[in-house]
């Protein structure tokens, strides 16, 4: 096997988990996450020798991963990459997929977190879940460092904001049919705000 | 990788959909894994332009030089249009906007949601203020980083180098320092540059932040503080008074064209909960945010 074979071998033993993982989180239905590993993966081969060494090829995965999701979304991705045993696979990694817990608190912090932003969401999420730090993230999203942690604080502010509102209304919502808001919580950047 | 590292991610990690522990498990038993590399594998290599492999950086939408052209045109050409363009780089906000925003201001004191003496900030003065560390007590690890707005000026009035130093020296209840050993720089914030300020000596590129073009960077700042005035004073914030959906909407669609930049009209709670749908009757206020050109209408009251 060449050397850039056994290379692609190494990218994909070391990544798809990551990869599946990253898809499965992003996608509502398992289908779709088996093709953005498949898409990813078969773009990392047929630019393999393009492909960074070690951890920058992780992030190149997935900053590929980013854009194949994003082509999904638009509704262009074809499925036809998929062995039937991907087929056979997929009610398994459906199940990977964990259910809402039963959790008042947990729930609250769920729904504050789908009121975000795509942006914010997904900013929170490479830090949150994929565990990557500021300049990894940089690299996947293909900005400046600066411009991430500028990104990050306010997403977290953001999330910090809809949180608190979020568990304000839960208690109101107990008692009383109360006004639900959502990215309101925003409107309102900088500390001047006595809400 | 790094764990997360501000108590917020915490928060993240708990509603992470997936446990990454079982999948990789899973996966890596998994005959699909093997069949998948096959398959994969067994392709003919292509040397196509294949757009989702770009690793160059994707602006959502670039800096564009008409922007710099624009600034130009404006500091020689009052205003364009029909007259009815407001002109970049002249900070000349309607008086009528600006009483708009302070009587708002004054509603919503009464109602406890502004501080007395103080008014709301713009999105338009967001500083990034970037301390070295020790010099504050911003809990956001080892970033000492804080966005902030420099609002003490007047809404009427440019605002200058000195607001924005002096917000993040002494103007945030996280440190005090001497302005005067402040450093201007820039920070990509989505669609625009806002500015940032350094302390300590900081350099601005060793920083991760551009050198700032203060009379360009001040230029743009006023340039947007005019425009979000404008879209604000058409709803406040505050219950004394109504303005319905639809009609705060045919208003703001109508300056997105006057402004002649890339806006898009959002409604809180479209979609989410429901609450607030195009058309509507419901009361609404009006708020900018520039990272990426959003006019949302949402409720009022919050």
């Amino acid at each position: 096997m060449a050397d850039h074979d056994a290379r692609f071998k190494q990218l994909y033993e070391d990544n798809s988990h990551l990869i599946l993982c990253y898809a499965l989180r992003r996608t509502s239905e398992p289908e779709d996450a088996a093709d953005v590993v498949a898409e990813t993966f078969t773009v990392a081969w047929r630019r393999r020798d393009e492909v960074p060494d070690g951890g920058q090829g992780r992030l190149w995965l997935y900053g590929v991963a980013r854009r194949v999701l994003a082509n999904q979304r638009r509704g262009r991705l074809r499925r036809d990459r998929l062995t039937t045993q991907l087929h056979d696979e997929l009610p398994r990694l459906g199940a990977l997929v964990t259910a809402p817990a039963d959790d008042a608190d947990l729930e609250a912090i769920a729904a504050a977190f789908r009121r975000l932003p795509g942006d914010d969401r997904e900013i929170l999420a490479l830090v949150g879940w994929e565990g990557l730090d500021r300049e990894e993230v940089a690299q996947v999203l293909g900005c400046s460092r600066a411009n991430v942690r500028v990104r990050l604080h306010r997403a977290r502010r953001r999330f910090a904001r809809e949180l608190e509102m979020e568990m304000e209304q839960a208690t109101q919502r107990s008692s009383v049919a109360g006004h639900e808001s959502d990215r309101w919580a925003v409107a309102h950047p900088g500390r001047r705000q006595a809400l | 990788m790094t764990r997360p590292d501000h108590p917020i991610d915490e928060h993240v990690r708990r509603v992470d959909p997936v446990d990454a522990q079982q999948a990789t498990a899973l996966w890596s038993d998994s005959r699909a894994k093997q069949a998948l590399f096959e398959e994969i594998t067994g392709m003919p290599l292509h040397t196509e332009h294949d757009p989702t492999a770009a690793v160059e950086p994707l602006r959502r939408r670039p800096t564009s030089p008409r922007r710099l052209a624009s600034l130009l045109a404006a500091m020689l050409l009052f205003t364009t249009l029909a007259g009815t363009a407001i002109a970049r780089g002249v900070f000349t906000p309607d008086p009528q906007d600006v009483d708009a925003l302070l009587e708002n201001d004054e509603v919503r004191t009464r109602h406890g949601f502004v501080l007395p003496g103080s008014r709301e900030g713009l999105d338009a003065e967001s500083v990034v203020c970037v301390w070295a560390d020790g010099q504050s007590d911003v809990p956001d690890g080892a970033n000492d980083v804080l966005i902030t707005n420099a609002s003490d000026g007047r809404l009427d009035a440019p605002i200058t180098v000195d607001d924005l130093t002096s917000e993040c020296a002494t103007g945030t209840d996280s440190a005090t320092l001497d302005p005067g050993t402040a450093t201007l720089c820039a920070s990509e914030e989505g669609d625009v540059t806002i500015p940032a300020v350094l302390f300590a000596g900081q350099d601005c590129a060793a920083a991760g932040y551009q050198p700032a073009d203060v009379p360009a960077l001040l230029a743009d700042i006023n340039h947007r503080r005019q425009v979000e005035i404008a879209f604000r004073s058409i709803a406040g914030n505050q219950p004394e008074t109504c303005l319905p959906a639809d009609e705060a909407a045919r208003l703001v669609e109508a300056q997105i064209t006057r402004v002649d930049e890339p806006f898009q009209m959002e409604y809180a709670g479209y979609g989410v909960v429901g609450r607030l749908l195009p058309g509507g009757g419901d009361c609404v206020s009006v708020n900018v945010f520039w990272a990426d050109h959003t006019v949302l209408l949402g409720p009022v009251g919050n």
